[in-house]
């Protein structure tokens, strides 16, 4: 059998398959850098809403810690939350980021030598791009904040 | 046809498919540059706004505390390379016990580097963010 060489291209058909080359290139390389952008897009902003879930929950905290039951500790002698410390601190970070936070809960963890406020939840991602596009679910991030009660100020200056 | 007509249609073809291929890698380019200057610039917006309320509720001086939520903004929008010149900083409340301050940040983000967005915005995008806390309660005294 004789070996069989190909073909030579004629012309037109190198002029075809090289515009083809260039195309799928450039499909291919523009598919790349949307998604580049989608990933850059939306996972920045997921950092975002994480980032600021944290720090929004670290308000709430604080705020919790401020706002202790007094009557209860006048009572008890115990550091308990005011009842409304929850919808206090959902509150708060609702103010504080557009609804993307949910407070799951607020506690008080009784050490041996101090009290420590936690507060827990989950913050909220949407994808925008990759969601819209390809039906990506949003990602949720679970934050976690503590603070310790603090005792107040009584007047300006403290 | 002569040589030179068609020398000068196939240029024609090549210009044209090329600026086919590079218009969408360019617009691609361009979405990618405005995706990362804008997601780097809207946290310091945030952060600024908390810090700036933080300081606000810690008086219950109105003048005090509106001075103090305005100078822990710029100086964290400075400490973030924000011009602060170019920054609004509105510090809102009453300052009565537990009641709420609110504090808002706006500033421009400069896309006079990002060609399309430059054109379409004017060179400058604003973000801003918002916090907001309550003052304190005055219901400390443990006795």
């Amino acid at each position: 059998m004789h070996k069989r060489f190909p073909e030579p291209k004629v012309a037109w058909r190198v002029a075809i398959e090289s515009g083809y080359t260039v195309t799928v290139q450039a499909i291919y390389y523009t598919v790349m850098l949307f998604m580049f952008f989608a990933l850059i897009y939306d996972f920045g902003g997921a950092g975002y809403v994480a980032t600021v879930g944290n720090e929004a929950a670290r308000l709430a905290a604080q705020d919790a810690a401020k706002h202790i039951d007094q009557q209860a500790f006048l009572n008890t002698q115990e550091v308990r939350l005011s009842n409304d410390a929850l919808q206090r601190a959902q509150q708060l970070v609702n103010s504080a980021t557009a609804g993307n936070v949910q407070i799951t809960s607020i506690t008080i963890n009784h050490l041996a030598t101090r009290d420590v406020i936690a507060v827990y939840g989950t913050a909220k991602a949407n994808m925008p791009v990759l969601g819209s596009l390809f039906g990506m679910p949003p990602i949720y991030f679970p934050i976690a904040a503590f603070a310790e009660p603090a005792y107040g100020i009584n007047q300006e200056g403290q | 046809m002569g040589a030179t007509l068609r020398h000068f249609e196939r240029g024609e073809d090549e210009s044209f498919e090329f600026t086919m291929v590079m218009s969408p890698l360019l617009v691609m380019i361009v979405l990618i540059a405005f995706a990362t200057v804008a997601r780097t610039e809207l946290m310091p917006a945030w952060t600024a706004a908390s810090e700036c309320a933080r300081a606000a509720v810690a008086t219950m001086d109105a003048n005090l505390g509106r001075q103090q939520g305005i100078d822990a903004a710029l100086g964290l929008l400075a400490s973030n390379y924000v011009n602060p010149a170019t920054a609004q900083v509105n510090v809102t409340g009453t300052w009565q016990p537990d009641t709420p301050v609110t504090c808002s940040v706006n500033y421009p983000i400069d896309v006079t580097g990002i060609p399309i967005f430059a054109q379409l915005t004017g060179g400058a995008i604003h973000v801003s963010g918002s916090v907001t806390l309550n003052t304190e309660s005055n219901t400390s005294r443990w006795q």
